[in-house]
Parts: structure tokens; sequence; C-alpha cells
């Protein structure tokens, strides 16, 4: 737990949560003051039912970044350090430091969501919309399994490889993820054993896309698919388990 | 980690594992369910549009994802199913011919919501258009006039959109046409009739005969059943939607087969005006312009 906390406390000290609260601030005050127009089809996005589940789109896929940053450099970084060692001596085992150190990153980029979420609340209550306030609180829970999705995943491959690369594979799979209904058009006109064998590799993407859109739907009191939500958890499982066995040889 | 935290971590993977299972949709999914009942609902508002007998419901409805179909029976609220081989690879909006009945063919709700979302054309919208060639050919048999002589609508775009003189005489058409929709040219239906047969002749005059024949055919076969889908968008989506994405489209000359969706749609529009009941006695066997050339002598 001492070693989650810390992650935090780092964070916080680097001011990653200010640049969060600023952005968080500015993408809902833009879209929700009329400030800024959101037009999707030709037509304008007025209605606060029809514009929070596309801000949730967007707050997801802005917190899913900033999970990334978050989480990217934070196992290297403490093996550069060599704080590393002074947790061997104390007995801790490498699987268990590198999971509290996810751990971190997860709790940290959950601060963050909750923050841009909070934005999103406080101007639902001011454009009178403070019945939805229940619904956002839920649809919270989506941007964690979002962000946790993420968190894990560049957690895990940061153990092994070198920053630069989980960070460039890791923004792959963010806007791959985040565009996961795009790419199910894009392939479905692929015909032929490639065709097949890409509709298969777009599957291996996590859903991101799928989490946002059932919290879109939750708010608009529409059908949520459980399945998109369990594959979610299943995704963050295997990339526990990664962060669990893969080693690091400097330890 | 202590090996009964990894035996507990391991137990939790089984069970998200059969979970995933357990919730994943198989055979007909929901989304695509929902398809059919809003195809449903717009019929109890749209019934058969004049052309006596049409239902898009009354044809089985494959939802494809390109590799396996799942074939529908819609019958009063109940869907059965059947899963097959993709009978189209790709992404597909068509009908497909299986011995004597035609069959809905349409991609899954999961691939479409895309397009949906970008340019506010619901997948009901294209069963309803597929569902109108199925007719056309159920009870017209229109794909058996299709001879050596009619081009495809590949090879006839190419010929016609390389002719500068008949495409500039082919927007013409369209934008005399057009006036139909607008309100103050709305009531001189026979007016607008008498210049449109005029400038068409002209044009056709400049095209070989199998060009004209061929454009008559998809004139017939596809502004048909884009009139019909421009339908179902006004009641599923609008007045906005419907006046946005066909109205104001529709006078306007591009390259390609689309011209010959917007021509038969105005052409039937056009009808529309010159007599409410013409598609009484109208069985797909001759050209539109025929039918409004009745009107005007």
């Amino acid at each position: 737990m001492e070693i989650v906390l810390n992650v935090v406390r780092e964070k916080i000290r680097r001011k990653m949560l200010y640049i969060t609260t600023i952005l968080g601030i500015l993408v809902v005050a833009i879209f929700s003051t009329g400030t800024g127009t959101l037009t999707v089809g030709g037509k304008s996005m007025n209605d606060y039912y029809v514009l929070v589940p596309i801000l949730i789109n967007v707050l997801n896929f802005l917190n899913g970044a900033i999970a990334l940053a978050i989480s990217c450099s934070t196992i290297p970084q403490e093996y550069e350090r060599r704080t590393s060692h002074l947790i061997w001596s104390r007995g801790v085992s490498q699987s268990r430091y590198h999971m509290s150190l996810a751990a971190g990153n997860v709790l940290v980029s959950w601060i963050s969501g909750v923050i841009l979420y909070l934005t999103l609340g406080v101007f639902a209550v001011v454009n009178g919309y403070s019945e939805m306030l229940g619904r956002i609180a839920v649809a919270s829970l989506f941007m964690m399994l979002y962000a946790a999705c993420i968190c894990m995943l560049t957690s895990a491959l940061s153990i092994k490889i070198p920053t630069l690369f989980t960070g460039t594979i890791m923004v792959i799979i963010l806007v791959c993820g985040a565009l996961r209904s795009a790419l199910n058009l894009m392939t479905a006109a692929l015909t032929g054993f490639g065709g097949a064998v890409i509709k298969r590799a777009v599957l291996l993407i996590p859903n991101l896309a799928g989490i946002s859109t059932q919290a879109g739907n939750l708010v608009q009191e529409r059908p949520v698919n459980v399945h998109v939500i369990i594959m979610g958890l299943i995704v963050i499982w295997i990339a526990g388990l990664l962060v669990i066995t893969l080693r690091r040889e400097e330890a | 980690m202590k090996k009964a935290g990894l035996v507990l971590y391991i137990l939790v993977g089984a069970a998200l594992v059969i979970s995933g299972f357990a919730t994943m949709e198989k055979g007909l999914k929901e989304n695509n369910r929902e398809v059919l009942y809003k195809v449903a609902d717009d019929y109890k508002e749209l019934g058969d549009m004049g052309f006596a007998g049409f239902c898009p419901l009354d044809y089985k409805v494959a939802f494809s994802d390109g590799e396996k179909d799942i074939l529908v029976s819609y019958n009063d609220g109940k869907c059965d199913y059947i899963e097959r081989k993709a009978v189209f690879e790709g992404l597909v909006g068509s009908v497909y011919q299986d011995g004597d009945e035609f069959q809905i063919v349409v991609p899954q709700y999961d691939t479409w919501a895309t397009l949906e979302a970008l340019n506010d054309e619901p997948l009901s919208v294209v069963v309803w258009h597929e569902g109108f060639h199925a007719y056309q050919n159920t009870q017209f048999n229109l794909y058996e006039n299709i001879t050596d002589d009619i081009y495809s609508e590949t090879e006839l775009s190419s010929i016609i959109d390389s002719d500068s003189a008949a495409k500039e005489l082919f927007e013409h058409e369209l934008k005399i046409l057009s006036r139909i929709i607008t309100e103050e040219n709305s009531g001189d239906a026979v007016e607008i009739a008498i210049e449109y047969t005029k400038t068409a002749k002209e044009r056709r005059g400049l095209l070989a005969d199998a060009a004209a024949y061929s454009e008559d055919f998809y004139t017939k076969l596809e502004g048909t059943a884009y009139y019909v889908e421009a339908q179902a968008v006004r009641s599923e989506m609008g007045e906005e939607t419907y006046i946005k994405n066909y109205l104001d489209t529709a006078s306007k000359y591009v390259d390609g087969n689309a011209k010959y969706y917007r021509l038969g749609m105005l052409e039937c529009m056009l009808l529309d005006k010159l007599d409410e009941n013409w598609k009484d006695s109208y069985s797909f066997d001759r050209p539109l312009i025929e039918v409004i050339e009745d009107y005007i002598r």
C-alpha cells in the first residue's frame, strides 16, 4: 500500500493532476457553455442528454491519454533511480512491487478521471440537468474501467520495453481502441484470407469505444451490454497477469 | 506474490472468461433484431407506399459480417433465424436469389453503426431499399430483364461521365425535375413534365441505344428504391434529415451511379404530382419517363 500511495504522491508532486483539471474544465466548458458548437451530421448538439454521451467519449479518451502518460514511465523510472533496490532489500517480491506500481498508476488515473467527471457534473448542474448527476456518477465507473485497461497494459509493457516503444504501442492501442467501431466498418469491406486475419487482429484491440458507448447508454437510459464490460475486465486481468509474471533483469 | 494469491487471481480470471462466454451474443444480436422492429414500426406508418403488396419484411433478411449470415424470417414481432456461410463477401447491401426466393442482405448493425452516426442513414432504411429490390424481383422479375444490352453501372457511368455535352443536359434535367420539390413551382407539374421530357429526349439523342436503354433500366430499378428509401428516412429521421440528405442533393449531378438514383426518385415525385395513383398500374415493365409522357399527351 505504501508503494501505491508513493506513486500517487509522486504524480501529484509532478503536477500531473493540475494538467488534468485544466484540460477537463476546458473541454467541458467549451462544449457546455455555447462558446463552442459541437455538430454531428450537420446538427448542432445543444441537448445535454445528447451531448453528455459524446462528452463521455471525449473525456474517457482524454483520461486514457493521461493514464498512458502517467503509466509509461513509472516502472522504468523506479529502476533508473534504483528505488527498486531499496524495495528488494525489504523482501518485497518483484511481482508485488510491479503490481503495486501499476495499482498506483491506476489510482492516479482514477483521481484524474474523477476530476474530469466532476467538471462534467458541475456543468450539468449549471445547465439545469442536476437529475443527471446520479447517472454521470455511475458512468464514471466506466471511465475507471477504461483508464484501468490503459494503465495496466502500459505498466505491463513498460516492464520489458523501453519507454518510447511502450508509449508508441500504447498510443496505437488507445487510438485504435477508441475507434473500434470505425475499424469494424473499414475491415468489413476486406475479403479473402488477408481480410479474415485483419478482422481477427482488430478483435484483439481492447474495445474502448464500446466501454464509452455503454457509459453513454447508461446516461441515456438505454440497455448496457454487459459483455463489453466483462471483456474490458479480461483485458485488465491479462495485463495484470503480465505485470505479475514479467521480470526486470536489473533486479 | 504468494501461492494462494496467485490461485485466487487465476480463479478470478477463469470466472471472467466463463462470464465472457456466457454473455456473448450468439445468433441474432439484439441490435440487429431492433432494426427489424424499427422497419415494422415504419411499415405501420408508411404501408406499401402505393406499390401494391410491398412490405420489406415479407422477405428474409440476412445480417452479414462477410463470413457468416444470420438469416432472419420476421413474422409479427417474432424472429426465426438460421446461420449460414455468407453469400457475399465484404460490406454488402444487396438482394440474393436463393431458388425462387429473394432475400435481403445487409451488414450487421455493429458494422453499420459508424455510418449511421456519420450519415444519418439508419440500417433499417437499407432494409427498406433492398427490400424494394426483393419486391421488384419477386413480383415483376426485374432482374430477368437484364440482357447483354445493359451495361454494368460502372461501365455506364464511365460512358456518361466522359461526355460533357450529355452531362450538362443531364444536370439540366435534374434541375428541371427538382422544381417539383421547390414550393414556388410545385403547382406546375404538367409544365415541368413537358420541359423535362423534351430535355431528356434531346440528351438521349446524344447517346447510343445501349447507353439510353441502360440508363432507363437503372433509373427504374434504383430510382424507385431510392424513392422508397427517402420516404422511410422521412418517417424515421424527420423532415430535416429528409430534406438535407435527399431533396437538397437531388438536383446535383455526380459522377458514378448515384445520379440515376436521384433522377428516378425525382421522376417518382413528379409522377406523384401528376397522378397520385400512378403506381397502381405500374409494373416495372417500362421506363418511368414513358409513364410521365402518358400524362402529357
